[in-house]
């Protein structure tokens, strides 16, 4: 509980830093959208500024959404990618090594 | 070259209606994305269309969105263990030369036919396609449901595939599949065909991930989204060189769609396997029957029927709000079935009997 309770108030922190970040790089595009526009549709190598740009907007705004799902208690089911570890058996060399390690 | 094509477009004057529009359906699409790989983004470039942007502006600001999205949901759902990068990149590459393949059937039937012989080329490829395919996926994900098992077995198609010992054979890692690269390859030449016929090339691949390769529908759907990343980013390079991509737009789109793909790759771990197709199957046919609806419009553009302006016009009408009732829907199912695998596991946490969910 105790572990839940501080992975949402971490959640609840880190929302309200890349909620700032986010507000700030969506104002700046909008506030001015003709020169953003203007030189993200250049074409030929300015290809990379629209490129980069979402890249950046992924990261920021991507972290915010994360934060405020997990703020908001939204998380992944505690048995999520539990399953799939537990079905895959063991590569022969690693078998090899784990019985060396037990007859040690 | 680029300049010629930068002077011929128009980027409109966004509304707030525009804007929250454009918001929501992000946010609805990115959910659908999320959770089933695809098919989130088909609504985006009519919709943006209605609001008066230009065709080509729409494609390419939508594609640019796509892999953004992708790559975020890659990742959440790379951390719960679903995705097969390896088989990702491989059929993503394969899917690039189907794209490059696509556009030049585009090409041809364009210069053949014209304009509404490409539309209705779009629309039976997308009738065609929805119907085989999502069919099968729902009849597969009843028996899946019927026969009680959470466990999803490859198809006998998939164990022969696998069996076959065809330099290259390449081993999957993460979801313990041996298969040639002959076999993989074909499932991304469909996804890339279908994602430059359709715009929707998820809806070959996920299915030929499940069926041929023999993915499970989880695993599926989330390498998709990997598969989707360099589609993706490859057709956004080309868009972004003819200076097509209304960055405006792209950015409003993620803004609501970054919340949906995560909570669409949340949903994810609360579902039995077979949810996962019949989300997919749910909203293949539901969009088949809004194409359908499309298709007297071009037939009648042809020649090949005569229909009143109004009828077509009602019909038109009809099949851009059954498109929109499909991701609705489809967004409905995945939130509902969520809600009630989360509210299980809490109960079931909790020490109190639960009921199964789906």
């Amino acid at each position: 509980m105790t572990t839940s309770t501080n992975r949402r108030s971490t959640a609840k922190r880190r929302s309200v830093i890349f909620g700032i970040a986010s507000v700030a790089l969506y104002a700046a595009v909008f506030t001015n959208s003709d020169t953003v526009l203007d030189v993200c549709s250049r074409g030929g190598f300015y290809n990379v500024l629209p490129i980069a740009t979402v890249l950046l907007f992924s990261y920021v705004h991507g972290s915010f959404a994360s934060n405020v799902w997990s703020a908001l208690g939204i998380e992944a089911s505690s048995r999520a990618g539990k399953a799939k570890r537990k079905e895959t058996p063991a590569r022969p060399e690693q078998r090899v090594r784990e019985q060396a390690v037990v007859a040690r | 070259m680029h300049d010629a094509v930068v002077e011929g477009i128009r980027f409109i004057d966004l509304s707030l209606v525009g804007i929250l529009f454009i918001f929501f359906v992000g946010f609805v699409g990115g959910l659908v994305s999320g959770f089933i790989g695809s098919g989130g983004a088909f609504v985006l470039t009519p919709g943006m269309m209605s609001l008066g942007v230009p065709g080509t502006v729409a494609v390419a600001s939508n594609m640019c969105h796509k892999f953004p999205k992708a790559l975020v949901g890659a990742i959440k759902r790379y951390r719960y263990g679903q995705v097969d990068i390896k088989m990702g990149l491989i059929v993503g590459v394969s899917a690039e030369i189907g794209v490059q393949i696509g556009i030049q059937i585009q090409r041809w039937i364009l210069a053949t036919w014209g304009q509404a012989g490409s539309n209705l080329y779009v629309s039976v490829a997308f009738v065609v396609v929805l119907v085989t395919v999502g069919g099968f996926m729902l009849l597969d994900a009843i028996k899946t449901k019927r026969s009680g098992s959470d466990v999803e077995k490859p198809t006998r198609i998939a164990e022969k595939l696998q069996s076959i010992n065809l330099w290259p054979m390449i081993h999957f890692k993460q979801c313990d599949i041996r298969i040639s690269l002959w076999f993989t390859a074909p499932v991304g030449l469909a996804a890339g065909l279908l994602a430059a016929t359709i715009a929707v090339g998820g809806f070959a691949g996920v299915p030929g991930l499940i069926y041929l390769v023999g993915m499970t529908s989880l695993m599926a759907s989330a390498t998709e989204l990997v598969v989707a990343f360099v589609m993706g980013m490859g057709g956004t390079l080309i868009w972004a060189w003819f200076g097509m991509v209304d960055i405006r737009l792209t950015l409003l789109i993620l803004a609501g769609s970054l919340f949906g793909v995560q909570l669409g790759a949340i949903g994810t771990t609360y579902v039995k396997d077979y949810m996962i197709k019949y989300v997919m199957a749910t909203i293949m046919l539901i969009v088949a029957v809004s194409r359908g609806l499309a298709m007297p419009k071009y037939l009648a553009q042809l020649d090949l029927l005569s229909a009143s302006e109004t009828s077509l016009h009602l019909m038109t009408q009809a099949s851009f709000a059954i498109m929109v009732i499909a991701l609705l829907v489809g967004a409905f199912i995945i939130l509902s079935a969520m809600f009630k695998g989360r509210k299980a596991e809490r109960r079931a946490e909790a020490g109190a009997p639960a009921p199964a969910h789906s």
